[in-house]
């Protein structure tokens, strides 16, 4: 469990995967979303199904922040103008979603579609190059911690998996601090969306167990339970959706667009697997960011 | 004799233990750094010398030589590490001085003060310096209210006001240097403490003042314990990356540890990561020798005075 779709090529060429039966896992079929219930990685489902998903985009605190993100032409761009808020913007500490936020903005800027799986060097050197100009700009953290460091107050703009922000909300506010204060913005398309999944391994002593287990984790009631106390990630079920979430209190409507929906999923993209040549090249591009 | 073969004895596990591990561990590193990488870019270590692949090194040499990213991390590291290490002398010789000639009766609580920080875990106490130093922290109050803070941003060593931990080269200097220092301090103190005060009390006799004195005596006499202290601490920073990234987490702060982590730990290029493990080594191994001569000379100087 755990493993998002870039590292599922992995797992099969190794054949670390024991492929599913289906039978043990009637509530694939009836509380997931078809979208996910058949996703491109993984046809028919064969060796996962979808556990947790998400979204990258940008968390930041209301009270701090004054520029309204969400109304921007290239939201991307705030980090470009965040010297106001020097030392108090973060990264995510991951080279491919940290490098794909510039190719991002690049694509919206001129209206097209990225390509955030591209073994293309000059692309991902740009990315760095233009990454790399926040150092000067707003000298970012580079980090993951954006769910604790948001609701403290640590960060205040951050480039971030929207799972944090709700987590963030749910766990991670001080005394005090209502979670209205945090405010999440995520492309509806050409962005990156997506998912954990369980699995289970080739040398599993007990299968069946592990299909009931997993099969018990796919139950709306256990799923919603995990997501809402313990990983603020949210599961994709039929029966969750930010609307309910809304209604009942649960999250402010600030961070409505951090719950993603099912539609996301065709416009938006996953990180997928490269090859040794392509990753090298996503590699080198952070190892230079990450020098400063 | 026999006394001789039973040292010999009893010392050898401890000698096979350290060898064993030090050069297995450090022989899977050269395997890996001269080795190649599969499919799926794992590691694929070459074990026979003879059919090492020099290409990952060479390209590690060629990125640190023509300046690179390798090369602004290194010298970024050994900026970091120098000023920390002249600061922990500054700081640590006089603490020890104190403690080793002058304490009396307090010399015993004072070691043991020294020594109860090291009672908690190094990332414990550098998570607590997180808390400390945030804005409405109260080490960054005191800091504040001592006047530090100002000086601080009058010189330009600090951003803004409360700003400590916004990814400040100084904060990971002084969180070094606050990790380290008791290491610094305790050989020099064994050290000082190690000279006959006699030498001292003769100089004396000769006329020299006691700042003379210490100048022509104790300070010679005590550069063994600067070195070994010295050396004690610039070695773990050197290889030092969860205190940069905990009190900074800023790429402007990075150091050389960093990278290797970003390749070996979190990245699919170990081979670099290897590659550039062997290069914190060669400079590593160049230190030592460095200590060791200079450890050497000094030994003889203080025999011959």
């Amino acid at each position: 469990m755990g493993l998002s779709g870039s590292h599922i090529v992995d797992l099969i060429a190794h054949k670390l995967l024991r492929p599913l039966n289906h039978s043990y896992l009637p509530n694939l079929e009836k509380n997931v979303w078809p979208e996910l219930a058949d996703p491109f990685y993984d046809r028919g489902a064969r060796y996962t199904v979808p556990y947790v998903v998400w979204m990258d985009g940008i968390g930041w605190r209301n009270d701090e922040v004054k520029e309204d993100i969400a109304a921007m032409d290239v939201p991307w761009d705030i980090f470009w103008h965040a010297q106001a808020y020097r030392g108090k913007v973060g990264i995510l500490d991951d080279r491919r979603d940290a490098l794909s936020m510039p190719m991002q903005r690049d694509a919206m800027r001129k209206g097209t579609r990225p390509d955030l799986n591209t073994e293309d060097e000059d692309i991902v050197n740009k990315a760095q190059s233009d990454l790399s100009e926040l150092g000067s700009i707003c000298n970012p953290k580079v980090a993951i911690t954006d769910y604790q460091t948001l609701p403290e107050g640590k960060t205040v703009l951050h480039y971030s998996w929207s799972g944090d922000l709700l987590s963030a909300a749910f766990y991670y506010l001080p005394k005090g601090v209502k979670p209205d204060v945090l405010s999440f913005w995520g492309p509806d398309q050409n962005g990156i969306v997506q998912n954990d999944f369980f699995a289970i391994g080739r040398t599993s002593q007990r299968p069946v167990l592990t299909h009931q287990f997993i099969n018990f984790m796919l139950d709306e009631k256990n799923a919603y339970d995990n997501f809402v106390n313990f990983t603020g990630y949210t599961p994709p079920q039929k029966g969750i959706d930010s609307e309910t979430l809304l209604k009942q209190g649960l999250i402010p409507k600030t961070l409505q667009e951090a719950v993603v929906r099912p539609d996301q999923f065709a416009s938006n993209q996953e990180l997928l697997q490269l090859s040794v040549t392509g990753q090298r090249f996503w590699d080198d591009a952070w190892s230079k960011f990450k020098a400063g | 004799m026999g006394s001789r073969w039973t040292w010999r004895l009893v010392a050898l596990p401890g000698v096979v233990w350290l060898s064993v591990f030090f050069l297995c561990a450090f022989y899977a590193v050269l395997a890996v750094a001269f080795g190649n990488q599969d499919t799926l870019s794992q590691p694929v270590p070459h074990w026979n010398p003879l059919d090492w692949n020099v290409g990952y090194v060479l390209d590690m040499l060629d990125n640190f030589f023509s300046g690179g990213p390798f090369w602004t991390v290194s010298l970024r590291t050994v900026e970091f590490v120098a000023i920390a290490v002249a600061l922990s002398l500054l700081i640590g010789y006089p603490v020890a001085y104190f403690t080793a000639r002058h304490a009396g009766g307090w010399k015993g609580p004072i070691l043991l003060a020294l020594i109860l920080p090291l009672w908690i875990n190094y990332l414990m106490r550098m998570l607590a310096w997180i808390n400390l130093l945030a804005p409405d922290g109260i080490g960054s109050d005191l800091l504040h209210q001592v006047g530090i803070e100002d000086l601080f941003l009058s010189i330009g060593l600090l951003d803004e006001p409360g700003g400590w931990l916004n990814g400040q080269p100084i904060t990971v200097i002084l969180a070094l240097l606050y990790g380290y220092l008791p290491f610094f301090i305790l050989p020099l103190f064994v050290a000082i403490d190690r000279i006959d005060r006699r030498q001292i009390d003769a100089a004396r006799d000769l006329g020299a003042s006691s700042m003379s004195a210490f100048l022509r005596v104790t300070l010679p006499l005590s550069v063994p314990g600067i070195l070994a202290g010295a050396v004690l601490i610039a070695l773990p920073m050197f290889g030092d990356y969860y205190t940069a990234d905990l009190v900074s987490a800023s790429t402007q702060t990075n150091m050389i540890g960093n990278q290797i982590d970003e390749f070996m730990r979190q990245g699919s290029e170990k081979v670099t990561g290897a590659a550039l493990t062997l290069l914190l080594s060669a400079f590593l191994l160049g230190l030592m020798f460095y200590y060791l001569r200079s450890t050497r000379r000094a030994g003889t100087t203080a025999q011959t005075t």
